[in-house]
């Protein structure tokens, strides 16, 4: 009897141990299928490096450059006082840093976590060395990018910044890692697809150390692809200085082709920030400052044109018909458009003038006629046809496309009636129209090729592919009417009392068309936009001056400047 | 027939042969090296072959013998094995945080794994003896008493799995020798009742095993990884398992006390479900012949050191696996036959040495 009651509590016991073990093996054998093979298999990225970025002449203007970094594997640490004292010591950084990091490390404590990134090759090989005595501590290699000259290329090339949560969930399908680092502007963005390389892993069998037993699979990396552009570094670095201390954009493209050779836009900034852990604090500041560094001024922001539009408003009256190269008017200093008063910007008035007379004074008066004679439609129409109001499709990310407003346009936006004082403003590019500097350097390209609006483009090509980026298509202006301006803006800089006087050069002919704008604030923008040699331009070039006052001096004097550079180089 | 001269149960026999082979098997699975020069035997696959084969000579000669006559030296054993655990307290050096094991050179002695043996002949002589006091309070209190050094002994080193082995075998010795079951509950219920007391005085890694059973995430690289790993192994063994030699967890060292204590752990990888139920089964043999044997013999001596015996391996067998699987908080405790340990081997097999001797004085 008792050794029943004895048999029965050891057939519980059995039963119990069963439903244990059929529990854990068949129930949730996945479950820890799964877990095993997590345990046993490691898959170690194998980072392929960006491609490089380089100007018209292969000068290296980015590429990825090998880094090393101290990370740890958690779990394998023995003694984590020792370590954290070592890696302080090596690394010469705070014992407080390397803690906050090995505390990073407990979430994923059977894998390899940075604890410190980009160490030295010194560092790298004491701490290679130190890694016997110290399991756990391992150093890895990597990438890093690197621009060659920083802030003055950084409005063209943009920046990579570590992805983050929204972008990882809507690219992980196309080969993004939780890592990963991504191009944030310019053509780190636009080109992101051919720059990123195609990472590459190796499967390992790992026992509890994390030491590899064997390697299961391996996939090669593949670097990303190059990208040639049309840029020329020396131009480049050049028109960076020239803008150092100022706000604004300077655009020097090939009016015959698009080829952008140089873009800068101040103040700039210096890209590796984004990618330096230890300075992320001046990301912060960047992104705060009211000066709004971040934004390409060339592409991706717009002003209003002031008098450079005039050319826009000369063209369009010689094309429609309405003006001619001979016709003439008296200016006075001022019109009177019912009770209101236009003024010219010389007091006095400029006499009798003729349309390049017009155009080498810049005289608002003889505009605002023409602006009359043309309507605002008309204006509206002209401007479209210079490329502005709509994207100039250069291949740099965020541009937009100003504003070329028209009396349906003010309707839908104001629900307002257009008015002829209006018209008059718009003439002489004040008012809503608003451009931005690429637009302004095609519109110039236009007077400079004889009749094309061209697309302007950086990228070359990709690898040893040349990609098509050039496009043009006929304005729809006549040549006889282009040619008439293309007078105006000769004499304009190589007259005597040409406004655009400051941008004239000895070495080579240069014709422009300075520009002021006014603006809400009471500062004015100041404008340049010229090209050279007169009798083939090969160079166009835009300055613009946030908020530098009348373009006359200082925008055509840098201007002057950037040819006469660009003749030093050889471009024209 | 004759008291000692009937025919030993061959079927306990042979089931012991095969699970002893078993054990080899999964001892050299558990410390296999994979790369390793072949043809060269891991040596602790090697001691535990020469441990088995005395282990078995030892067994052979147990079996050969009369049980009665050698109780004569169960107080003797059991007073030596006494003296033993207190010069390990008193001299002992720690391993693992514990005194458990005699150094002699060659190999190390551990005792507390030769006291379930001695104290289970130990409570068989007393109770033996005064088979017709049976009952009393009196003859209760004194087979407690009988055992209490022991236990405070093991407890003390500390060993908490072995210590708690003995209240099980103390209970069912003294439950199927006919002791009042009143006594028994009411020590039962007071142990329970005495629990907090207890808890302040296991030590730390104590405390936290028993936590860490709780919930085995409080800690994973610290004492709950012991059990992740284990329950791992086993529930990525499936239904039919790695096969011998292929589990991951177990070779790629993710498992701790892979060849002693958690040796379930490398057989539930490696067999699955379906290997795990035959080893099951193997023990169910063996403990069904030793109920058997129970039932069968009828003197007080003979009934106590099987109860005794078979409770030990079933209680062993219960908590080992049940803690590697993750029922029952992790306390070290051997699997039997199979686990690496002479200590363990040894005692075990003299055990069912002993267990064949009672079986030849069988009524029928």
């Amino acid at each position: 009897m008792r050794v029943r009651v004895f048999v029965q509590i050891l057939l519980s016991g059995l039963t119990f141990l069963i439903a244990g073990l059929l529990y854990t093996q068949v129930i949730r054998h996945d479950v820890y299928r799964v877990m095993s093979e997590e345990n046993r298999l490691r898959v170690t990225p194998l980072t392929a490096p960006r491609g490089g970025v380089f100007d018209r002449h292969e000068k290296m203007l980015a590429r990825d450059a090998l880094s090393f970094n101290a990370s740890i594997i958690y779990s394998q640490i023995r003694n984590k006082d020792a370590l954290a004292g070592l890696m302080a010591e090596i690394l010469n950084v705070d014992r407080k840093t390397i803690d906050d990091g090995m505390d990073r490390c407990r979430i994923r404590p059977y894998s390899p976590v940075c604890v410190v990134s980009d160490i030295g090759t010194r560092a790298a090989i004491q701490l290679e060395e130190a890694a016997y005595e110290h399991p756990g501590l391992f150093v890895e290699a990597t990438t890093k990018r690197e621009y060659a000259s920083g802030s003055a290329t950084v409005s063209v090339l943009g920046y990579i910044g570590r992805i983050n949560r929204p972008e990882f969930d809507r690219l992980k399908h196309y080969g993004y890692r939780i890592d990963d680092m991504i191009g944030r502007a310019g053509l780190e963005k636009q080109y992101d697809n051919y720059l990123r390389g195609k990472h590459g892993g190796k499967q390992v069998e790992v026992d509890n150390r994390g030491r590899e037993i064997a390697t299961i699979g391996y996939r090669e990396p593949n670097p990303g692809r190059d990208i040639h552009t049309t840029l020329d570094l020396d131009l480049q670095i050049f028109c960076g200085k020239l803008l150092k201390n100022n706000r604004g954009a300077i655009v020097a493209m090939d009016p015959e082709t698009g080829k952008i050779l140089a873009m800068a836009s101040a103040p700039s900034y210096d890209p590796e920030v984004f990618v330096d852990r230890k300075r992320s604090g001046e990301v912060k500041e960047l992104l705060d400052n009211k000066q709004y560094p971040l934004v390409n001024r060339a592409v991706r922001a717009a002003y209003p044109p002031g008098s450079i539009f005039k050319l826009v408003i000369a063209a369009a009256a010689l094309e429609s018909g309405k003006a001619r190269p001979e016709t003439s008017s008296i200016c006075e200093g001022y019109i009177t458009l019912g009770k209101r008063v236009f003024r010219c910007w010389k007091e006095n008035g400029h006499g009798e003038q003729l349309m390049t007379d017009a155009i080498m004074n810049s005289c608002n008066v003889y505009f605002y006629r023409l602006g009359l004679l043309l309507g605002a439609d008309d204006i509206a129409v002209f401007a479209r046809k210079f490329g502005f109001g709509k994207l100039t499709k250069i291949d740099i990310p965020g541009e937009v496309t100003g504003t070329v407003p028209s009396p349906k346009w003010k309707v839908e936006t104001f629900k307002d009636e257009w008015y002829k004082g209006e018209t008059v403003n718009y003439a002489i590019g004040q008012g809503y129209l608003l451009v931005t500097p690429i637009q302004v350097a095609e519109m110039m390209s236009v007077f400079a090729n004889r009749g094309y609006l061209v697309r302007p483009y950086v990228v070359e090509s990709i690898g040893d592919v040349r990609i098509n980026n050039f496009e043009r298509q006929p304005a729809g202006i006549r040549e006889a009417a282009l040619d008439t301006v293309r007078e105006g803006v000769m004499r304009c800089v190589n007259d005597r009392h040409g406004t655009g006087m400051k941008a004239r050069l000895s070495e080579v002919v240069v014709s422009g068309k300075t520009g002021t704008a006014e603006t809400s604030t009471g500062r004015n923008h100041g404008w340049f936009v010229g090209f050279a040699p007169f009798d083939k331009p090969s160079l166009v070039v835009v300055v613009f001056d946030e908020y530098g006052g009348k373009g006359g001096y200082y925008a055509a004097e840098t201007a002057g400047k950037v040819f006469r550079e660009a003749k030093k180089l050889g471009i024209i | 027939m004759k008291p000692g001269h009937g025919r030993m149960d061959r079927v306990l026999l042979l089931a012991v042969f095969m699970i002893v082979i078993l054990g080899l098997a999964f001892v050299y699975s558990a410390t296999y090296v994979r790369g390793a020069q072949t043809g060269s035997l891991n040596p602790l696959v090697a001691r535990q072959c020469l441990w088995v084969g005395a282990g078995f000579a030892i067994l052979l000669c147990v079996a050969g013998m009369d049980y009665i006559r050698m109780l004569d030296f169960a107080y003797i054993a059991y007073g030596i094995n006494l003296l033993l655990l207190v010069f390990l307290l008193l001299f002992g050096g720690e391993r693992y945080g514990a005194k458990r094991w005699i150094d002699l050179g060659l190999f190390s002695l551990q005792p507390s794994e030769f006291v379930k043996i001695t104290v289970i002949f130990a409570l068989a002589a007393f109770l033996g003896e005064r088979k017709e006091k049976a009952g009393t309070l009196r003859n209760y209190v004194y087979a407690l008493l009988l055992v209490s050094p022991a236990f405070l002994l093991i407890f003390l080193q500390p060993d908490l799995g072995t210590a708690l082995v003995l209240v099980p075998i103390l209970f069912s010795v003294l439950y199927v020798s006919g002791e009042n079951i009143k006594y028994i509950v009411t020590t039962m219920v007071f142990g329970v009742l005495s629990m907090p007391v207890f808890w302040n005085i296991l030590k730390d890694y104590q405390k936290s095993r028993l936590l860490v059973f709780m919930n085995p995430n409080i800690d994973p690289l610290g004492a709950g990884y012991t059990i992740i790993q284990s329950k791992i192994a086993i529930g990525s063994g499936g239904v039919w398992g790695k096969g011998w030699l292929g589990g991951t967890q177990s070779h790629l060292r993710f498992l701790p006390e892979r060849h002693t204590d958690f040796i379930f752990s490398v057989i539930g990888e490696e067999w699955g479900f379906v290997g795990a139920m035959m080893l099951l089964g193997l023990y169910c043999l063996i403990i069904a012949r030793g109920v058997r044997i129970i039932s069968g013999v009828d003197d007080t001596y003979g009934k106590a050191i099987a109860t005794g015996l078979v409770t030990l391996i079933a209680v062993q067998v219960l908590t080992n696996i049940a803690m590697t699987v993750g029922l029952m908080p992790v306390v070290g405790l051997p699997l039997p036959f199979i686990s690496y340990g002479g200590s363990n081997i040894m005692a075990t097999m003299i055990g069912i040495g002993f267990l064949l001797s009672v079986s030849r004085r069988r009524k029928r």
